[in-house]
């Protein structure tokens, strides 16, 4: 597969997939929130996710405050945030339209389709009905999945797509899991507001239903962390993404063994493990935060290596490359911790 | 009965449907009596259908100096061209004879230049052009073609005689039209079809892929080809991408190749992979930035040199430009005479060549009735309308002309055909005649073939003899009968 065809299949899974975290982040703690939590607490929250997700400057310039309204404008329709779910869209679609013969037709009509609706809204239709709104991206996402799923080759194609998707995934779960009323094992959430941070953190990785499967509807701190880090079978859990990771990587490779693609293996390999073989008493003692920043730093190394091996096929010097006659996807590089 | 035809206003010059106001022509009649009892709101919704269709696939062209890169859609007319048999066989036996003559005349271009020796065509002429590669004289291509692939332009005048206005031999676009158009139209009409007895078009990408085949270096017996496009943001983007999807070949960008040791390779996930036939839809002037434009990044630097070496085919051939150059088309039926000691079978528009004093002249003292084209320039930019110019434009290439009398040519103006167009107005909604022309695709591999039909291109302003894309004109499928009713 060329290497360009590769990247975009990556970046179509890593747009698509970051779209459908903020959709669904955004939605849940906009109703819970808006709803229960103070001004204040509002702020604090919204903060900590644009700094999470490496927005907060670029909002910061754009609107000043933190301000719920504003955020949402930002994070939904906004032209200039790169990382908002209009240009997430347009970015997935424009990787595709490069691609276009190596994608079945289905996917790319509902692609095309998909980022007409999308360019068309303006805030009139994000005011008039916001939980209509994200509930389109959300599940246009999701379908998107099911479309590809349904009628792409099961090809190296297919491989970069699910890679892309799953190390999003991976770190907007880490991420979810990094706020203060996790971060100690013997906290209860005891204010109906703490309680609410911790039902959003479940039901932005759509795992609160599955949670209740394993560990009836009772809110724990610990128990939350354990399944949203370490559980071998919810597809949203950290644990589950860097075993989805290793493999893919593993099954891309094929037999090829240059050593940037062993690298990468051996990475991947590396970060399953630590999840595989993790245990929450090592969380709490490194600290959850700490944790799951050294979590993040590894996708991030892995993300690279992957670059590295696939993307920037060796065999001509840097010199020769000719520079790029179309911006490359704009989404900001994950964020280091 | 109504029919829907009751109201179209049949105006002076050729019309292609109707022999007299309610009378069609006999390879009309069908159409005339299955679509006459569609009413006018079917059609609205049909029309508002093929729109969105065409939307989703992407079949949009982007237009050149806007800043919002707007996609738009190449519109597309409800009522589609139907050409019968007898017709076609002459535009077929036409448009091929035409394609022989100007590949021998690019063979003995980059040849022994016979017909410049023998002062058929000036020398000068040749020479002064941009598009004639002087690098490559000395080089002939595999097997002596040069011209794969190419669009003939036909559009005929107030008496329905057949002319041709250009020949298109570079890259040449508009074949997924011609496919989609026909996908949408049965998608749309699944039942008007049957009966109609009208030659399927789809053959042409099964037909491209095996001529490229041919092309690849001897003894590959499974050849890696692909398509060469300058990316999403070129205008005929769709195109290279449905191909692509077509003859189940990858589509390439210069970034993606690289050469080394005179072989050109493609970068993938698991290293160089050899390429033996490029179809390439980039111009030659950022085709390989070390022989021509510098600044282009959108070829590959040393594929030049590669298809010299013979290790990689390239359809079209380098250098065509020279041939289509839109002062050397006066010369086409001299070369049919050249070469093939053949009468012309399509004729050419008359066409004065500002560059030759006497036709400057003329040109010069009858700004106002001529079309003025500048021979470097397509898709319809930098022409003088003359009859709908005003003083100023006038004086404007007047200035032009003399500046540079080798880049202009002037032809009388041609009333175009025309053919009935749907129209959806803001309180009505009707059925008008536009001005339309077509372009046939010849495609050269053991043998020369041709689309059945081609892209019928229509002008949908009122009055206007442009059909190009960029310059507001739209599509219609087009229709070859099997016979002649």
């Amino acid at each position: 597969m060329l290497s360009r065809t590769a990247e975009s299949f990556f970046w179509i899974g890593r747009s698509i997939e970051r779209a459908e975290y903020t959709a669904r982040f955004v939605n849940v703690h906009y109703h819970l929130l808006t709803e229960i939590a103070t001004g204040q607490e509002q702020a604090d929250i919204w903060s900590r996710y644009l700094e999470d997700t490496g927005e907060l400057e670029a909002y910061q310039t754009l609107y000043g405050d933190v301000l719920t309204k504003s955020v949402l404008e930002f994070v939904t329709l906004n032209r200039d945030n790169p990382d908002s779910l209009t240009n997430l869209i347009a970015a997935a679609r424009n990787n595709a339209r490069g691609i276009q013969d190596q994608l079945s037709s289905e996917v790319w009509h509902f692609l095309n389709d998909f980022y007409f609706s999308l360019k068309e809204k303006t805030e009139i239709d994000l005011w008039a009905d916001t939980h209509d709104l994200l509930r389109h991206v959300r599940n246009t996402c999701y379908t998107l999945d099911g479309v590809m799923g349904g009628t792409m080759v099961r090809d190296d194609g297919w491989n970069f797509y699910r890679l892309g998707k799953n190390i999003e995934r991976g770190g907007r779960t880490a991420r979810l899991i990094d706020i203060p009323i996790l971060s100690e094992p013997t906290t209860e959430p005891k204010r109906i507001s703490e309680y609410h941070q911790c039902l959003a953190a479940l039901k932005s990785a759509s795992a609160f239903e599955a949670y209740r499967k394993f560990y009836s509807a009772q809110l724990v701190p610990k128990k939350i962390v354990r399944f949203l880090l370490f559980h071998d079978r919810f597809p949203r859990s950290v644990r589950f993404t860097t075993t989805q990771t290793s493999e893919l990587i593993e099954l891309i490779a094929g037999g090829t063994r240059r050593s940037e693609t062993r690298q990468a293996i051996r990475m991947a390999g590396a970060l399953a493990a630590d999840l595989e073989f993790g245990s929450l008493e090592e969380v709490y003692s490194t600290g959850l935060s700490a944790f799951l920043a050294q979590v993040l730093e590894q996708f991030d190394q892995i993300s690279n290596m992957v670059a590295q091996a696939f993307f920037r096929t060796s065999g001509y010097s840097e010199t020769s490359l000719p520079s790029e006659p179309h911006p490359k996807p704009t989404l900001s590089q994950v964020q280091q911790n | 009965m109504k029919s829907l035809f009751d109201r179209y206003p049949m105006k002076s010059g050729f019309d292609e449907m109707f022999e007299s106001p309610g009378i069609p022509r006999p390879h009309y009649r069908r159409l005339f009596e299955r679509l006459g009892n569609v009413p006018l709101k079917d059609l609205r919704l049909k029309r508002k259908q093929a729109d969105q269709a065409f939307l989703r696939q992407g079949i949009t062209f982007t237009v050149y100096g806007d800043a919002q890169q707007t996609e738009k859609i190449f519109p597309f007319d409800l009522l589609p061209r139907i050409i019968p048999n007898t017709e076609w066989q002459i535009i077929e036996a036409g448009t091929k004879q035409r394609v022989r003559a100007l590949n021998m005349f690019l063979v003995d271009l980059y040849g022994e230049q016979k017909i410049l020796k023998d002062h058929v065509v000036p020398r000068d002429l040749i020479e002064s052009s941009e598009h004639f590669q002087k690098d490559l004289v000395g080089f002939c291509p595999p097997k002596g073609v040069f011209i794969h692939v190419s669009g003939i332009d036909l559009v005929r005048n107030h008496e329905g005689q057949y002319y041709v206005l250009e020949d298109n031999l570079r890259t040449p676009s508009g074949i997924s039209y011609v496919l989609e158009n026909r996908l949408v139209m049965s998608q749309l009409f699944p039942n008007l079809f049957s009966d109609m007895h009208v030659r399927p078009v789809d053959q042409y990408p099964a037909q491209l892929l095996e001529n490229l085949k041919g092309l690849a270096p001897l003894g590959k017996e499974n050849p890696t080809i692909v398509l060469l496009t300058p990316g999403v943001f070129n205008s005929a983007y769709f195109e290279h991408s449905f191909l692509s999807l077509q003859m189940g070949i990858k589509m390439v960008e210069g970034r993606d190749l690289v050469v080394e040791s005179d072989k050109v390779y493609m970068k993938t996930t698991k290293g160089l992979e050899q390429i033996d036939v490029i179809y390439r839809r980039v111009d030659d002037a950022f085709l390989d930035p070390e022989i021509f434009r510098k600044d282009s990044v959108l070829g590959v630097p040393g594929l030049v040199r590669a298809y010299r070496a013979g290790n990689v085919a390239l359809a079209n051939g380098i250098g065509n430009g020279i041939a289509d150059d839109k002062a050397v088309y006066t010369f086409v039926p001299k070369m049919i005479d050249y070469y093939l000691k053949e009468q012309p079978i399509l004729h050419n528009v008359p066409t004065y060549l500002c560059g030759i004093p006497e036709d400057r002249q003329y040109v010069l003292e009858h700004l106002g009735e001529l079309v003025v084209k500048a021979v470097a320039e397509s898709g319809g930019y930098g022409m003088l309308m003359g009859p709908s110019s005003t003083k100023a434009e006038q004086d404007e290439f007047r200035k032009k002309i003399l500046a540079n009398p080798r880049s202009y040519i002037a032809q009388p103006v041609v009333t175009l055909s025309h053919h009935p167009c749907v129209f959806d107005g803001t309180d009505t909604f009707n059925i008008m005649g536009r001005h339309i022309d077509l372009r046939p695709f010849v495609l050269w591999g053991e043998d020369i073939t041709l689309s059945l039909g081609g892209l019928t291109r229509v002008a949908l302003k009122e009055g206007s003899l442009v059909v190009n894309s960029s310059q507001g004109g739209g599509s219609k499928d087009t229709w070859v009968l099997y016979g002649d009713e």
